[in-house]
């Protein structure tokens, strides 16, 4: 094999091994690879207790439902005051605003059932509630459910 | 229609483009004509060959430049959409229109046809000319220039015609909507394109095809050397190539994206290329790998065979050898990385 070949292949490796080490290390979904912004953040605790984090609501409810796996613990961020709590307590309010790069998602979550309110009535969009409540399925037992 | 530089930048070469074709043709079908009215007229022939070699040049020139530039303008578009996270969310604007927008999935799909295939047939046309140089060398590559120019008007007037549709009436799915059909366990083997099933096939597919391919360059050339000519290796090697297009199409889409982007149910070869860029280099190699043997059949079946031209074809299956083995090699290595 010529010299140029060698070289080719060599620098193609090199590559290949040296770029990883080059990106930068921001947090990503773990769906679809969206950088994640804190006031949206889930983050699920699977059953091997893996801590994985997501873009918003609808990307960890699909991650659930394509990996079939029954998460441990779902925590979701209060989008007034970035605070973290668990699904289960939380309001989920189906937003009508836009869906932008630093809004990546519809559904807002929310500590307080009557800021949720507020919210919706406000800006538009609904609270959900029964079935249509997000990640609850986990805590419930029932079958998996889709925003 | 979206205004950016890029988008600006993008329509005037593509008007370019498509003018260029339309003169490539008229030239071409005119170089045709006068070479049958007036055979003995050297001059005349010769200038209008020049004509068509320049026009041919530049055409090539923007044609490579193209195939990066409407990706560029696709990703520039991807803060204009609610809803769209990658390129992937901009390709399917449109989706479920009534109005003009419903024709630009379709027109995305056929830009990205005709992209490379601009660029194979124009590096057809280019390797035609260097291979007949020492003859009447434009004349030789008449008929793959006629095809450049309407393979080049094609892309311009479909490029052109993306660009200033209106993009309205978006109907917004999820991220960029490219999340994997099917469930599977999160397992570092699913990551590496490992896991039971298609995925497991599609990753043998890819190797072996890249495999074949290289064995068919390899023996494409000891044939060449040995005897002076590559044929009865270089029709399988070509047969190889072709069929390696569905298949690395495939595996790019279900295994390498999920896999070296590290998001096993992300199917999104777009995002691919903004979490790994260096995945860029693997599918360009492989695509110098298909091109290179194409063009080294090319020379082949239309060329008659010569020293030069021998020559030319050794270098272009060696050239073959390295797109593919170079893109194995980096699809091996991402794969055994931690």
């Amino acid at each position: 094999m010529r010299r140029f070949e060698v070289t080719v292949l060599l620098l193609a490796v090199a590559v290949t091994i040296a770029a990883p080490f080059t990106r930068r290390d921001t947090e990503r979904c773990t769906l679809d690879g969206v950088d994640v912004q804190a006031d949206f953040r889930v983050r699920i605790i699977d059953e091997r207790g893996t801590d994985l984090a997501f873009c918003g609501v609808r990307c960890a409810g699909r991650w659930i439902e394509r990996s079939k796996t029954r998460p441990h613990e779902i925590h979701v961020t209060d989008v007034t005051n970035g605070e973290e709590l668990l699904a289960s307590e939380a309001t989920f309010v189906h937003d009508i605003q836009g869906w932008t790069e630093s809004v990546p998602d519809f559904i807002r979550v929310f500590a307080d059932e009557s800021e949720a309110t507020r919210h919706a009535s406000t800006f538009g969009g609904e609270l959900l509630r029964g079935a249509d409540v997000p990640l609850s399925f986990s805590l419930s037992g029932e079958a998996p459910t889709h925003p | 229609m979206i205004l950016n530089a890029l988008s600006g930048a993008a329509a005037f070469v593509a008007v370019v483009r498509a003018l260029l074709g339309v003169a490539l043709v008229c030239t071409g079908v005119w170089v045709v004509m006068s070479r049958r009215r007036a055979p003995r007229d050297r001059d005349r022939l010769d200038r209008r060959y020049h004509l068509l070699f320049v026009l041919a040049v530049t055409g090539f020139g923007i044609a490579i430049a193209a195939w990066p530039l409407f990706y560029l303008v696709l990703q520039s578009y991807v803060p204009e959409w609610p809803g769209a996270m990658c390129i992937q969310g901009v390709i399917s604007i449109g989706q479920g229109s009534l109005g003009p927008a419903r024709h630009l999935p379709g027109l995305v799909a056929l830009l990205e046809f005709t992209k490379p295939l601009l660029v194979f047939v124009a590096g057809t046309w280019l390797v035609l000319h260097l291979a007949g140089r020492r003859r009447d060398a434009t004349r030789a590559a008449l008929p793959a220039l006629l095809l450049f120019g309407c393979v080049s008007l094609v892309d311009g007037v479909a490029e052109t015609t993306y660009l200033v549709t209106p993009k309205r009436e978006y109907i917004a799915e999820t991220c960029c909507g490219a999340t994997a059909p099917t469930a599977g366990p999160t397992s570092r083997a699913m990551m590496i394109g490992m896991a039971p099933g298609s995925k497991h096939l599609h990753t043998e597919m890819f190797f072996l095809v890249g495999i074949l391919a290289i064995a068919g360059a390899s023996a494409a050339l000891h044939s060449l050397r040995r005897n002076g000519h590559a044929g009865r290796w270089l029709t399988p090697a070509v047969a190889t190539a072709v069929g390696s297009i569905p298949i690395g199409l495939v595996f790019l889409k279900t295994t390498a994206a999920p896999a070296f982007s590290g998001l096993p149910f992300h199917e999104c070869v777009y995002c691919l290329f903004g979490s790994a860029p260096e995945s860029l280099i693997g599918i360009g190699l492989f695509a110098l790998g298909v091109f290179a043997l194409g063009w080294a059949a090319s020379i082949f079946w239309l060329m008659p065979a010569d020293d030069g031209n021998r020559a030319l074809t050794e270098r272009l299956l060696r050239t073959a050898r390295i797109g593919y083995a170079g893109a194995l090699l980096m699809v091996t290595v991402r794969f055994v990385m931690p």
